[in-house]
């Protein structure tokens, strides 16, 4: 699901900014194949994560994971505030700042959607409508890449929890710093994610 | 695998999250555009040269399209042809557009699609000027025009060629036309939308009947007044 998704992200981003380049709008053949991408990979965005609920809704890992995910407990809260620094607290999987990012996430794609579904509607709806849609869509453009370069230069600076998304393994010592919680959660049978 | 604890989930932020943005998106639609033209305001210092003015919401930059990629002509290459239905068909090099008489225009760019770049810069001459150079013939209704990218082509009536506000261009935005923005010469007709202002303007064709051009063909309206064309009703440009 992670990397569907952020595949999707990746050319949304990378159709749009190729667009902005006069060379590489060439090199790509022009506007038109760039922009059908682009709204394709768009409209797709939401299908991995939808695909995984109705897939997984039965696996107790997967719903665990994304019912963590979705939530933000007290201590969450006091985590985000330290701004991550406080390992004191027993985090379960998900760190205060990955939530924030799903949350982030999942409602910039609702928003990218409304706004790029309106942007198409040449004659349908009132111009007002449509010059709003293209500024929100503008708007949370640069959030998510600000929010995305965020994203990922944690996931650089924090190396082995980046590790652990390709390899699905993770250090015991990493674990019990960073998510106590979950570490004491996971069963026997699973123990060697570690 | 991994079971979460009892410990209470707390509070369900996605579904906030996606149900807010929800809500912020019809507020975004509803209301952006008032928000726009605010940002405009601040954003107007900023030259539509400026990267950022493509980047920032409500900056009003422009979009650059072309429909066949970016031919280069240097300005002691370029020629611009004027034939068909006239007198003395000419041959105009780019030192020759300069020697006749300047029209500076400073007016609205409103494209087709929505967006519009407020308050460009124009400098150019007349397209009347070079028709009449000429020598239009009586039997002439309508005027061609081919860019030299060999693809794109437009269209105007003789009436309308000779507006004063329909130009042949070799300035704007303060400087010399870049390539992406058509140069070294391209059209431009204030009154209509952007497809009417060819990039790469190289011939001007006399004719006796208005001959539709490339995006008229895919279904643009042929005579192409701002706010009162294609389904629109942009306010006309000042």
């Amino acid at each position: 699901m992670h990397w569907s998704t952020a595949f999707l992200m990746l050319i949304c981003i990378g159709s749009i900014v190729a667009m902005q380049i006069p060379s590489l709008m060439v090199f790509f053949g022009g506007r038109t194949p760039l922009r059908i991408v682009h709204i394709f990979s768009g409209l797709l965005l939401p299908f991995p994560l939808i695909y995984g609920f109705v897939k997984y809704k039965n696996s107790k890992f997967l719903k665990s994971d994304l019912r963590d995910l979705g939530h933000f407990s007290t201590d969450d809260f006091k985590w985000l505030k330290s701004w991550g620094k406080d390992f004191e607290l027993r985090l379960n999987k998900f760190n205060g700042g990955q939530k924030a990012n799903y949350a982030f996430m999942c409602g910039s794609i609702v928003i990218m959607i409304m706004t790029g579904i309106v942007m198409q509607s040449y004659t349908l709806l009132p111009l007002s409508f449509r010059i709003g849609a293209t500024f929100t869509h503008k708007l949370f453009a640069i959030l998510i890449v600000i929010v995305l370069a965020g994203h990922i230069g944690y996931a650089v600076f924090n190396y082995p929890s980046l590790k652990s998304m390709v390899t699905l393994r993770i250090s015991r010592d990493w674990a019990n710093a960073h998510c106590k919680d979950w570490v004491d959660s996971v069963d026997n049978e699973n123990k060697d994610i570690f | 695998m991994a079971v979460i604890s009892n410990k209470s989930l707390g509070k369900p932020v996605t579904r906030r999250a996606v149900l807010g943005f929800g809500v912020l998106g019809i507020l975004g639609i509803a209301f952006g555009s008032a928000i726009s033209d605010k940002l405009s305001g601040l954003f107007s210092k900023l030259s539509p040269n400026n990267p950022l003015s493509n980047i920032l919401p409500g900056a009003n930059g422009f979009e650059i399209y072309t429909v066949s990629g970016f031919p280069t002509e240097s300005t002691s290459a370029y020629k611009l042809s004027v034939g068909g239905l006239v007198n003395n068909p000419v041959t105009l090099s780019y030192d020759d557009l300069l020697k006749l008489k300047a029209t500076h225009m400073t007016k609205d760019f409103q494209c087709v699609t929505g967006w519009r770049v407020p308050n460009v810069k124009w400098t150019g001459v007349r397209l009347k000027d070079i028709l009449d150079i000429a020598g239009v013939k009586n039997s002439a209704r309508a005027v061609l025009f081919r860019s030299f990218d060999g693809v794109y082509t437009e269209s105007l009536t003789i009436n309308q060629a000779m507006r004063a506000d329909v130009i042949v261009a070799y300035s704007m935005l303060g400087t010399s036309l870049t390539e992406e923005h058509g140069g070294p010469v391209r059209l431009y007709v204030a009154p209509m939308y952007g497809y009417k202002s060819i990039k790469w303007l190289s011939a001007i064709e006399l004719s006796s009947t208005v001959v539709p051009g490339y995006w008229e063909n895919l279904g643009y309206a042929v005579n192409a007044w701002i706010g009162r064309s294609n389904g629109r009703s942009d306010p006309p440009v000042d």
